[in-house]
């Protein structure tokens, strides 16, 4: 089983949460999206306090992903760089896949048809990586400021992502004369309260959170990959340490705004 | 003697957008000695416009990079313009930068003395192949294109020195 954790941590320097989580889940690699702290700084607090394995992959750039690994098994070499996008190879098991890091532009500055506008980029961008690297088995994990019901999420030119895996069975769809790739969007499970764990990995009831709890914060999977699919939950503490505020929302004060999410799949 | 014709178009120079750049990318296989290509991708952009997307690729190691973005009408090669990607740099890694006025009472003050509009013009719009030549030139030397390529083959060759040689990809069909 690989573990992958996922987290916004708000631009704040949240390394103790980071170790903790890292001690608690066992992940084996770590993604932290606008960390205030510089990568060196973050790996040796991992090093020190978690396991000497981790390392940062090789990566052109990691100016808006900070990713440490604790296994070389996994690869995690970067293999394409966009201005809001990195992608690595991740090995599961024995199938060579690619793992997509994500950070869409921002709900507070871009309106939803701007939003949707960089879900069509990052299609054809994920297009064009997977022609380059001669595999579709592609997955995108990252803080994507859409919801899983957005447009740009589930457009057959955006991301063309779909609520449970049976809905990607068939592969692709057809839409003027193109053929696109299904994604799975297992974040649709996680929804709402009666379901284990938080509504969602946001909480705003402002104009940019109209229904209170957001799914900011999501993987998505080819179609081709499903099956190596495990689990993804959101995760609520840090070792012993709550990230939860009394109202159970993201405690923003002494964490991110954002929950982590955990992300397993089978080798 | 007057003379009306329009300066700047020569008439026989009518290379469109994606002629001057499939040039670019010969010049780049031939000054890089094939180490570094430049990969063209066609898109649609947000307002339903044709788009040529430019990548480097690192041919060795085939890692690759967006550079910025090409965009004109459907069937309209001019005016055409050039995206740069978004330099995101803090300020004191950026040759030059603007840095915006003070807010509160400097920033009335700044009203009243009628200082605060300003003209915001696109360099990047081409209306002529020489225009967009140059203009594409400049986009290949901007600091932040520059770096990323720097990056890239950098980048590459330290991964190929430090890790053994890496079994070829396996070669499965896109569906």
């Amino acid at each position: 089983m690989s573990q992958i954790i996922f987290w916004n941590v708000n631009k704040k320097d949240l390394t103790s949460f980071v170790c903790a989580i890292a001690t608690s889940t066992n992940a084996d690699v770590i993604v932290l999206n606008e960390n205030s702290v510089s990568s060196i700084e973050t790996l040796k607090a991992l090093q020190k306090t978690v396991s000497t394995d981790f390392y940062c992959p090789s990566a052109s750039s990691e100016k808006r992903f900070h990713c440490f690994c604790r296994t070389h098994k996994l690869d995690m070499s970067e293999v394409h760089s966009g201005s809001r996008t990195s992608v690595r190879k991740f090995q599961i098991g024995h199938n060579k896949a690619l793992l997509a890091l994500v950070h869409g532009v921002d709900i507070r500055n871009y309106d939803p048809e701007t939003r949707q506008s960089f879900a069509q980029s990052l299609a054809d961008e994920m297009r064009f990586v997977k022609e380059q690297q001669r595999t579709n088995k592609l997955i995108l994990l990252g803080d994507f400021n859409m919801n899983p019901y957005d447009r740009g999420m589930n457009l057959a030119a955006g991301l063309n992502a779909m609520m449970t895996k049976s809905c990607v069975e068939r592969g692709s769809r057809r839409h003027i004369d193109t053929d696109y790739d299904f994604y799975y969007n297992p974040m649709w499970s996680l929804f709402g309260d009666n379901t284990y764990g938080p509504a969602g990995t946001v909480y705003d009831t402002s104009n940019q959170g109209p229904y209170g709890w957001s799914m900011l914060d999501q993987v998505v999977i080819n179609y081709s990959i499903v099956n190596f699919f495990n689990n993804v939950i959101i995760l609520t503490e840090a070792g012993t340490q709550s990230l939860m505020n009394q109202k159970g929302h993201p405690d923003s004060e002494k964490a991110s705004d954002h929950f982590p999410i955990l992300v397993s799949f089978c080798e | 003697m007057s003379n009306f014709w329009p300066k700047g178009i020569q008439l026989n120079d009518t290379q469109s957008p994606r002629e001057i750049l499939k040039a670019a990318q010969e010049d780049w296989r031939l000054s890089s000695n094939g180490v570094m290509e430049l990969v063209l991708q066609d898109a649609n952009s947000k307002s339903g416009n044709s788009m040529i997307i430019v990548h480097a690729k690192h041919v060795a190691s085939n890692r690759t990079t967006t550079l910025f973005s090409v965009i004109y009408r459907p069937n309209h090669p001019y005016p055409a313009t050039i995206q740069p990607k978004d330099e995101d740099l803090p300020n004191f890694l950026k040759k030059t930068y603007y840095e915006p006025g003070l807010g509160g009472f400097a920033g009335l003050n700044a009203t009243l003395l009628g200082t605060q509009g300003k003209k915001v013009s696109n360099q990047w719009v081409s209306d002529t192949p020489p225009e967009f030549r140059q203009n594409l030139a400049d986009a290949f030397n901007l600091g932040i294109i520059k770096s990323e390529i720097l990056n890239l083959a950098s980048f590459a060759t330290e991964s190929s020195n430090s890790t053994n040689e890496e079994s070829p990809e396996d070669s499965e069909e896109t569906s």
